[in-house]
């Protein structure tokens, strides 16, 4: 493939994802699928799920370009995981159902047989692990997509921290020559940077739950396919933090009305922590435990997390994968 | 900047070394099974496997314990 027909994929994928959000928004809010925006003193409310814009405009650019049984494996992992979510949506799953369908994310991979069970490790070199990496796989995609859905808190966080998370996966196809999965992390890129811009603080959509399980199984599905595993878990290291995080504090899947909210908004319309242990530690916490903070505050607070781990997650390609 | 943000930017910057390291020990538990054939050595490594998934899990555990302590949560 030239590169200005790949060029050109990325942007169409840029605006594709962009005028589907718009038309989503408008969709949705004419259907009265909104929800309040909890984090807003006025909580103004938001049209949500935006996730089926990311998802068509993202599967409908890569079904055109790349064409292969790997492209197969990516797409019917990555529908799992936007049904799943499709049906949280409107539904509401419990505690536990729903890291127990989007292990089934994993089905494809392992069905088709698209995945090599020798990750690169470093200071190791080749590793293969032929018994636990199909149950890795499973373990991947439920903890990817649920972690990428505890993220999805504030206004752009989650579409922002992922483009920067991705960076160093397209980076590493990149040094490696692997040119069409590099290319399809880079369509990956256009179409949350589409989605952004409608996501970014103040947000006009949000992407449900359908979004967000989408997106994690997406960039757990291009790790598992580019070999890129080690790099992918260090460029999200403050995804698997936050859900880590959360899971030891309240110990277990738990429902959400059944959890303590971890922080509170003040009358000046500011974010501040909830102190004593029970209560969920998740990293807005963790901003927030100084004193009251803006949203904006937390967002970019996150974002630098990811930009530092995407720079050693890079800084680890050069030294070790080169 | 303010604290929280050096606090977690520091456990991000720690994690990663102590990830570096977790690799290090499995790269001399792997030499010194080298010498080693059958299906036991695979089963051996698969477990190596595990267990390094249980040292990130501790670590990530500490991580969270020691930024909590830092900021005061409790």
């Amino acid at each position: 493939m030239s590169i200005l027909l790949a060029l050109f994929s990325i942007v169409l994928t840029f605006f594709v994802v962009l005028l589907l959000s718009i038309f989503f928004e408008k969709l949705l809010t004419r259907m009265g699928l909104m929800v309040p925006d909890a984090h807003k003193p006025d909580k103004k409310m938001v049209p949500r799920p935006g996730g089926p814009a990311i998802y068509i405009g993202i599967i409908i650019v890569i079904f055109i370009v790349v064409r292969n049984i790997t492209v197969i494996a990516l797409v019917a992992s990555a529908s799992i995981a936007l049904l799943a979510g499709l049906f949280d949506d409107f539904f509401r799953f419990g505690g536990i159902e729903k890291p127990v369908l989007t292990a089934i994310a994993a089905a494809p991979f392992i069905i088709l047989g698209t995945y090599n069970p020798n990750p690169y490790v470093p200071f190791v070199g080749t590793v293969t692990i032929k018994i636990l990496y199909p149950l890795l796989l499973i373990a991947g995609f439920s903890i990817y997509s649920n972690a990428t859905n505890m993220l999805d808190i504030y206004n752009g966080l989650l579409t922002g921290s992922m483009i920067l998370a991705t960076v160093p996966l397209s980076f590493y196809f990149y040094i490696r020559g692997e040119y069409q999965i590099l290319l399809i992390s880079l369509i990956f890129i256009a179409g949350l940077s589409g989605f952004l811009v409608r996501h970014v603080y103040p947000s006009k959509l949000f992407p449900g739950d359908s979004g967000t399980l989408f997106i994690g199984a997406f960039y757990f599905a291009l790790m598992v396919l580019g070999r890129a595993e080690i790099i992918g878990v260090i460029a999200t290291l403050p995804l698997i933090f936050n859900g880590f995080f959360i899971l030891t504090s309240i110990r277990g899947f738990k429902e959400h009305s059944k959890v303590q909210r971890p922080v509170i908004i003040t009358n000046e319309g500011k974010i501040l922590a909830v102190k004593g242990r029970g209560v969920p530690i998740t990293l807005a916490r963790l901003f927030a435990s100084e004193g009251a903070v803006t949203e904006k505050e937390i967002i970019n607070g996150v974002w630098l997390m990811f930009a530092v781990s995407a720079l050693l997650s890079i800084f680890t390609a050069l030294v070790f994968f080169k | 900047m303010k604290k929280p943000a050096l606090v977690l930017i520091a456990v991000v910057v720690v994690s990663w070394m102590l990830l570096l390291l977790s690799f290090f020990g499995m790269a001399m538990a792997f030499k010194l099974t080298a010498g080693l054939h059958g299906l036991s050595i695979t089963i051996i490594r698969d477990l190596l496997g595990l267990l390094l998934f249980a040292i990130w899990a501790a670590l990530f555990f500490i991580m969270r314990q020691l930024a909590a302590k830092a900021l005061k949560l409790y």
